[in-house]
């Protein structure tokens, strides 16, 4: 799974983050059972099915409710720490620059990926899941919880709580707060977006004793692990909770996490502190507090502003800076790159297989051979990117090899397909049939970052014959119109941390007003889907999604692109940032020098 | 005292058309408000039509327009779809900023347009009339957004003098303010300097002349005085301008004002801050024009007794 991830991202992990690094967790339990259970192979074994849903919307970082912010507040009523200890003074403060405003600093309610990045610093999860070291595969670590076991129809998860564990209010850490924290997600009141689609088929969350505790499903949701540590759920304060109101703890966040709520100016920056207290972690990201005494986000809404400012030294990381201007900082030899591949599906053009020349299978073959993602990533995204071949992302569970394989690039193949299908090459070099023109309608959504990837895919088609027309709509109106199908190529990309995610774009109930803008339907995959979602076995779950994985490649509905990165570019000074699984970085270890 | 009663009044329908327009922009963009509110979140169709129950969406227009009416006369723009908070907070929390910034450029084009405008006007066609020209004239060539990148590279990313982007200092303020205002002092100094041109060649600079004042009370308490009626309104004029400027200045530089929250809500379709930041935007623009106004007809009577005689 992180056979993309570059060497910096390897150089970047400390290495206090060695497993064998005593860790404030009990290492006994770490060492012996515990370890073995939070293997992530074993952990899926234990599973049934998902209902997953999805995370985070379409298109990565760029936002579908995104940009306005919540008001100026600071504080948080949260106790300030009284002196930074001499080991977090000593890692400085680090200034990262981001492109739009967080909708709410309340993981459970957020809709919005990039508010993830910063509440993995201020909240915690019941467990981690993150990347293996050096290319391993990811891995479940403790975090809130020192163990737990999944009923066999995966419906019921008992998690054992650390009992040594206190929130930035003094708030003492226990079952109470677990169940305030998912029985917040689906208060009607929090208007969560992301985390109770992710959140699947929850019914209740039950204190046994003060450190034991039950989330229970009322049907299997093997998917669960995978979404409690992506980042929605990090375990909030219920006194904090309580005092703010459901809509007001957005301004006032309190969590357990390695940083505690300091200052946020609207639209401006927002500020964290360091927690002292914090001994918690995973011993993979560092052990007790974090280093830096204070980590600034400074909102930054123009792409080439952030790269200016970092290289002015305002800022010590800028996320996301135009892909030329990574390439010149990467050939500039001043700053380090981390390209950090997410989990979910590639970003890529559903392909409608009912609409005209698009509903012959040859056609969208055709299409698949046609584009050459490899030149793709080089050239149009300067390399950032990484070439995606399959409906699935590479680290995403249930990814399938065999798909990737089906096409790569092949104008030759192209050519032959639509000779075949009936489509001759006119003197202007487009293809004609029954004096129909093989034109396409592609349909793009503002700020999805495909405007240039199209024109590339545009022109690849012409090389094959096609002609194509390109329009851009607001996102809610290409929604409508992607449910219409009024496009025969789209645009999409998903962050989802697990497989069940194909359940939201290639089953045939979300045509008409989900994310199925492939219109693609089939009963066999449909089942499939279900079926994988109550499958228990680690290994035959991942087989049936990477089966659902070939036939939707076989069926040639959806055209990879490219695989959808958190691109970090950093000062030199900036050193241990550790990276998630959805493309993002925790800053744990994380110093400034 | 009827003069500014008069202004007044004729405010009002303007404004009432700004809140009209801004009314009917939840109904020109595509797209339905529930879905956007609900995007992302796995909701029913029937939950959606709830939702547009609940947001008066099934409303008659004109009912909509007389709620949306009555809800502003309270202070209530309603509330961001992004962050559920009060878009009238939001708006005046980013306010500040903007009119700080607004204000610093008018403050450049001012400091670079007037004196240049001066110098340019006293002795038309000589070598600083033509050097004070070229210089308004790259101000209005050169886009003002152009502008501050290149003055960004050199000053912050090169010399590293100041910030690229606000922190909240001082400095941070110099190349928004420059980039923004420069353009808007070409227009002042040619204003001037054609004004300047005029005076100096009228019957009581003449008559001063003749009366003895030196060139430079002539200059400065007659001609200068003259001229500023029309630049006051140029100023004015000019403002709304500069507010739209400060949307994309505000953008490129990281400044939480009201111009780059139009811009990243527009967007992200959160049309409840959009319709909010157009009405105070637009009345801003109003309150302005009526102050300026105010300003010319105190500086000079002959404007007030023109607008009564209308």
């Amino acid at each position: 799974m992180t056979e993309h991830l570059n060497r910096d991202v390897t150089d970047a992990t400390p290495s206090a983050m060695a497993p064998s690094t005593p860790g404030p967790l009990n290492p006994v339990l770490l060492s012996s059972s515990a370890a073995r259970r939070f293997s992530r192979r074993s952990m899926l074994g234990l599973g049934g099915a998902v209902a997953a849903g999805f995370a985070l919307a379409a298109c990565g970082s760029s936002s579908t409710s995104g940009a306005t912010a919540a008001s100026s507040t600071s504080g948080a009523g949260a106790a300030v720490p009284s002196a930074a200890p001499v080991a977090a003074a000593a890692g400085g403060k680090l200034v990262m620059g981001i492109s739009s405003t967080p909708d709410t600093l309340d993981p459970g309610a957020t809709g919005l990926a990039l508010t993830l990045l910063i509440t993995f610093a201020l909240f915690d999860p019941l467990v981690w899941w993150l990347p293996g070291k050096n290319g391993a595969a990811s891995e479940f670590h403790p975090g809130l919880a020192t163990s737990y076991t999944v009923s066999a129809d995966a419906t019921t998860y008992t998690f054992k709580l650390r009992t040594d564990v206190t929130f930035h209010d003094g708030t003492k850490f226990d079952a109470a707060a677990v169940k305030a924290t998912y029985d917040h997600v689906v208060d009607p009141a929090t208007k969560s977006k992301s985390g109770l689609g992710a959140l699947g088929p929850y019914k209740e969350t039950k204190i046994i004793d003060a450190s034991t505790v039950q989330i229970i499903f009322s049907a299997p949701n093997a998917g669960f692990l995978h979404q409690q540590a992506a980042g929605n759920f990090g375990i909030i304060s219920p006194t904090a909770l309580a005092k703010y109101g459901v809509t007001g703890f957005g301004n006032h966040p309190v969590g357990t996490g390695p940083f505690t709520f300091g200052e946020y100016v609207a639209g401006d920056h927002l500020t964290l502190k360091n927690n002292p207290d914090y001994k918690w972690g995973p011993t993979v990201l560092g052990t007790g507090p974090a280093k830096l005494s204070e980590l600034t986000f400074r909102i930054v809404p123009d792409d080439s502003g952030r790269y200016n400012a970092l290289q002015a030294g305002q800022l010590q990381i800028a996320m996301n800076p135009p892909a030329n201007d990574i390439s010149a900082a990467s050939k500039s030899g001043k700053f380090t790159q981390l390209t950090v591949p997410s989990i979910g599906t590639p970003s890529g053009m559903p392909i409608n297989v009912t609409k005209f020349p698009t509903d012959d299978i040859k056609v969208r073959q055709a299409i698949m051979y046609a584009v050459d993602q490899e030149k793709l990533t080089k050239d149009v995204l300067f390399g950032v990117d990484v070439p995606a071949h399959s409906v699935l992302t590479p680290i995403t569970p249930g990814y399938s090899k065999p798909s990737s394989a089906l096409y790569s690039y092949n104008p030759d193949k192209a050519n032959a397909l639509l000779d075949s299908a009936g489509w001759v090459k006119g003197s202007d070099g487009v293809r004609t049939k029954g004096g129909k023109k093989l034109s396409l309608e592609i349909l793009l959504f503002t700020g999805g970052g495909f405007e240039l990837p199209a024109q590339f895919v545009v022109s690849e088609l012409s090389k094959v014959g096609f002609t194509s027309n390109t329009t851009v709509q607001p996102l809610a109106t290409a929604q409508g119109s992607f449910n219409a199908g009024t496009h025969n190529l789209g645009a999409f990309g998903y962050y989802g941390a697990d497989p069940y995610l194909l359940n939201i774009w290639a089953n045939s109930d979300a045509i008409k007003s989900g994310f199925n803008w492939s219109h693609y339907s089939n009963p066999l995959v449909d089942a499939k889907i279900a079926k994988a979602n109550a499958t228990a076995a680690d290994a035959a779950r991942n087989t049936l999604y990477e089966q659902v994985g070939t036939t939707l490649m076989q069926a040639a509905m959806y055209l990879p692109l490219w695989d959808v990165n958190g691109a970090f570019t950093m000062a030199p000074s900036v050193k241990n940032v550790s990276t998630t699984l959805n493309g993002y970085i925790l800053f744990h270890g994380t110093q400034v020098d | 005292m009827d003069f500014v009663l008069r202004r007044l009044a004729a405010a009002v329908p303007v404004l009432l058309g700004i809140t009209i327009l801004s009314f009917l922009l939840i109904h020109l963009m595509p797209g339905d408000p529930a879905q956007i509110i609900l995007f992302g979140s796995n909701s029913t169709p029937e939950q959606i039509a709830q939702l547009r129950q609940q947001l008066g969406l099934n409303d008659s227009l004109p009912r909509q327009y007389l709620d949306f009416l009555g809800q502003l006369l309270h202070g209530n723009l309603g509330t961001s779809y992004a962050t559920q908070n009060s878009v009238a907070h939001e708006l005046l929390s980013r306010t500040p900023s903007t009119l700080i910034l607004t204000f610093s450029a008018l403050a450049v084009a001012v400091i670079i347009g007037v004196p240049l405008g001066l110098v340019a006007g006293v002795r038309p066609n000589s070598l600083s009339d033509r050097l004070c020209r070229g210089f308004s004239f790259l101000g209005v060539a050169i886009p003002y957004f152009f502008l501050a990148l290149v003055l960004v590279l050199f000053f912050s990313v090169k010399l590293q003098w100041v910030p690229a982007i606000d922190d909240g200092s001082i400095a941070s303020l110099i190349i928004p303010a420059v980039s923004l205002g420069w353009g808007y002092s070409a227009i002042l100094t040619r204003l001037v300097r054609g004004s300047i041109i005029q005076e100096l060649r009228s019957d009581y600079v003449k008559a001063a002349r003749a009366h003895g004042a030196s060139e430079f009370r002539v200059l400065m308490r007659h001609a200068l005085r003259n001229s500023s009626i029309p630049a006051i309104t140029t100023i004015g004029l000019q403002f709304g301008n500069i507010l739209t400027g400060a949307a994309i200045t505000e953008v490129i530089f990281g400044r939480a004002g009201i111009g780059s929250f139009l811009a990243t809500s527009i967007t992200s379709k959160n049309i409840p801050v959009v319709q909010g930041a157009v009405v105070l935007i637009g009345g801003g623009y109003v309150v302005i024009n009526l102050i300026i106004d105010l300003i010319v007809g105190a500086v000079d009577p002959r404007t007030r007794l023109a607008t009564a005689a209308a």
